[in-house]
């Protein structure tokens, strides 16, 4: 009963966010049609929407994919970020528990996306119909179910990284670069391991795997089998063809973990302040353990000689730009400080 | 006795700084109880700890018999609150933010909340963006009071307003308390308001629970009294008087400001010479300024 009016305000509130979303998704799926028809104006407006489509369907990003990935995060971001510090604090203080909040917030997204999603397949599925194309009803359908899935879960990672930030374009970014994580770690393992070690194709392809599994937005772009393609051993095992309920299984579990990750921080999330905390630890400190992890791991292969050295350089190149961004930290907050600024805005 | 707010050990830190430091207050039901405090005491954090905004690092606090660590909503369907700065939902309109209340309070009161509208005056298609700071203040204690509110949380909801909507705002509320028994926890700065509204009041200074009493008792405990000497009185001499909170004046005639019972207080003070003592006027915000004082809250005043 509370999620459905939570749900009235979420449509009330955000519905032209969503209708925004919509045409904006929608122009870039037929923006290419047009374009095409532009320049190849004897080929007809049905073919050029098939080509069109087409092109948007097969592996590689299409600016379609690419807007729809953008604005799935940014909806997120919207609905919860941008609630912080003003509106959700009025919601907060009614009956309704925090874990409603994000529910509802996570159903009217994902309402929004897969409507969004709907309307876009059946303009593919007509253009078929219209015009003979290089590609079949299944075919839109597989793409629109693990798009619409990759989609989801990207505004669930976005719903997360929401609930413990504050303002809609701090919390784009912070989802960007939580997504990319992955991918970034597996390449960067990859190259120090070459550094050291003869690197086996079968073992290249299972990192590739490994790494197409874990960015989101590979399931849509397909980069990851693209490359495998080029890769004949890749090509041999029949790893071409995706494999749909794999994918479907691994996006709906990390949709389901950042749903319940969105949730317990909302429940720990105080909202006074910033309000940017992590479990166990702040925000700030996280951020430069981070960004210290990684410049230890490609620094202590470019000094280390040996793999065992490597180990040593990692850790204390880890703790030592861990100290350097600490101290730099601490006397930035000195500096601010002594000529009087105070970005604590606690109210008595 | 079940308490309408019980704070039991209340810890809240901001970056290193204690913004509430082991408070325990107990509001008994039905009163109408100020929150008094200078700027940056705690009473707002305070209040977003009770209404659920803001988390306690330490400690606990029950409303109506909740903990305010329950995570369930449901504790607030009685609980009705006015913040210094409302905020709601700016695109929509005021009829809008009364249906979403409709949808969210199990006990709302839609007649009582037209009634209310119409007494206030607001507009009902207006958004809630466009009205004025005092407008927003009276769609919030609309809001907080169709929800039929066993407790009514105010944080300076009067600050800033002018002295036509403030009255009718007091009024209103002086009003629920009196025909429902509602709880009044009620937090400001102004103790002429307080004066004429509450029955029991706390002060609370960087964070800590200075005194909590019935507001009588208070005024019955604290006195602002003109001594008149047969010769200058030393300094000593004033100084060592129990109870004393602030003294001023030279020479024969010395005010002195001093906590305690009037007739421990008049044998003392024939001790120490005084030939004559006029009961001076001493309002609450008199008081509240002696008081913090004596705790080093001067600022020159």
């Amino acid at each position: 009963m509370k999620i459905k009016s939570l749900l009235w305000k979420e449509w009330r509130q955000n519905r032209w966010y969503f209708l925004m979303a919509f045409l904006v998704i929608a122009l870039q799926s037929s923006w290419g049609a047009l374009t095409y028809y532009g320049v190849n104006q004897q080929a007809g407006v049905a073919a050029a929407c098939a080509v069109a489509v087409g092109q948007i369907l097969a592996p590689g990003s299409s600016a379609m994919e690419t807007t729809a990935m953008v604005a799935a995060v940014f909806m997120a971001a919207l609905l919860l970020a941008g609630e912080r510090g003003s509106s959700l604090n009025y919601l907060v203080t009614t009956p309704v528990s925090r874990r409603e909040i994000v529910i509802s917030k996570f159903i009217s997204g994902n309402v929004a996306l897969i409507t969004i999603m709907f309307i876009v397949s059946l303009f593919f599925i007509w253009a078929i119909k219209w015009y003979p194309a290089e590609y079949s009803v299944v075919e839109v359908i597989n793409w629109s179910i693990v798009t619409t899935m990759a989609l989801s879960c990207l505004f669930s990672l976005s719903l997360w990284v929401a609930s413990f930030t504050q303002g809609v374009m701090i919390s784009t970014l912070i989802t960007a670069v939580i997504m990319a994580l992955p991918w970034l770690l597996i390449s960067m393992v990859t190259q120090v391991y070459r550094q050291y070690y003869q690197l086996s194709a079968s073992l290249e392809i299972k990192l590739r795997y490994l790494q197409t599994y874990l960015f989101i937005p590979s399931y849509i772009s397909r980069d990851g089998y693209f490359m495998g393609n080029r890769n004949e051993e890749l090509a041999t095992a029949g790893a071409n063809a995706p494999f749909y309920p794999l994918e479907i299984i691994a996006l709906a579990l990390i949709t389901g973990l950042c749903l319940w990750g969105a949730i317990k921080m909302l429940e720990r999330n105080p909202l006074e302040c910033r309000g940017e905390i992590l479990l166990g630890g702040s925000f700030r400190q996280i951020g430069m353990i981070l960004i210290a992890l990684l410049n230890a791991i490609l620094w202590a292969a470019e000094l280390a000689p040996t793999p065992a050295w490597y180990v040593v350089y990692f850790f204390a190149l880890w703790l030592g730009i861990y100290l350097l961004l600490y101290a730099i930290a601490w006397g930035g907050g000195w500096l601010i400080g002594k000529v009087g600024l105070d970005f604590r805005n606690y109210r008595g | 006795m079940d308490y309408a707010i019980d704070t039991r050990g209340l810890y809240k830190w901001f970056e290193g700084f204690k913004a509430i430091d082991g408070l325990d207050i107990a509001v008994p039901p039905g009163s109408i109880f100020g929150l008094i405090g200078p700027n940056g005491a705690g009473k707002t954090t305070l209040i977003q700890m009770l209404i659920g905004i803001i988390h306690p690092d330490r400690g606990d606090a029950f409303i109506l018999g909740h903990s305010i660590r329950e995570k369930n909503g449901s504790i607030r369907n009685q609980v009705g609150y006015v913040p210094d700065v409302p905020v709601m939902y700016p695109s929509f309109t005021v009829a809008e933010m009364y249906r979403l209340g409709s949808k969210l309070y199990p006990d709302w009161d839609q007649d009582h909340c037209f009634e209310l509208h119409r007494a206030f005056g607001l507009p009902d298609n207006q958004r809630i963006r466009s009205l004025s700071r005092g407008q927003k203040v009276q769609v919030s204690l609309v809001m907080a009071l169709a929800l039929r509110p066993r407790l009514l949380l105010l944080d300076e909801p009067t600050a800033g307003l002018d002295p036509v909507v403030r009255r009718a705002f007091l009024r209103t509320v002086i009003d629920e308390a009196a025909s429902r028994g509602t709880t009044i926890f009620y937090s400001t700065h102004n103790l002429n308001d307080l004066e004429q509204s509450a029955d029991h009041i706390a002060a609370i200074y960087q964070g800590k629970l200075l005194f909590t009493r019935n507001l009588d008792e208070l005024k019955q405990s604290m006195h602002r009294l003109q001594l008149v000497f047969g010769s200058p009185p030393g300094e000593g001499t004033i100084a060592s008087l129990p109870g004393l909170l602030n003294w001023q004046g030279s020479g024969k005639v010395i005010t002195i400001t001093i906590k305690g019972d009037l007739d421990s207080i008049y044998p003392r003070l024939n001790a120490l010479g005084a030939e004559m003592v006029k009961m001076m006027d001493f309002d609450l915000e008199s008081m509240f300024v002696e008081l913090m004082k004596a705790e080093g809250y001067g600022f020159g005043m």
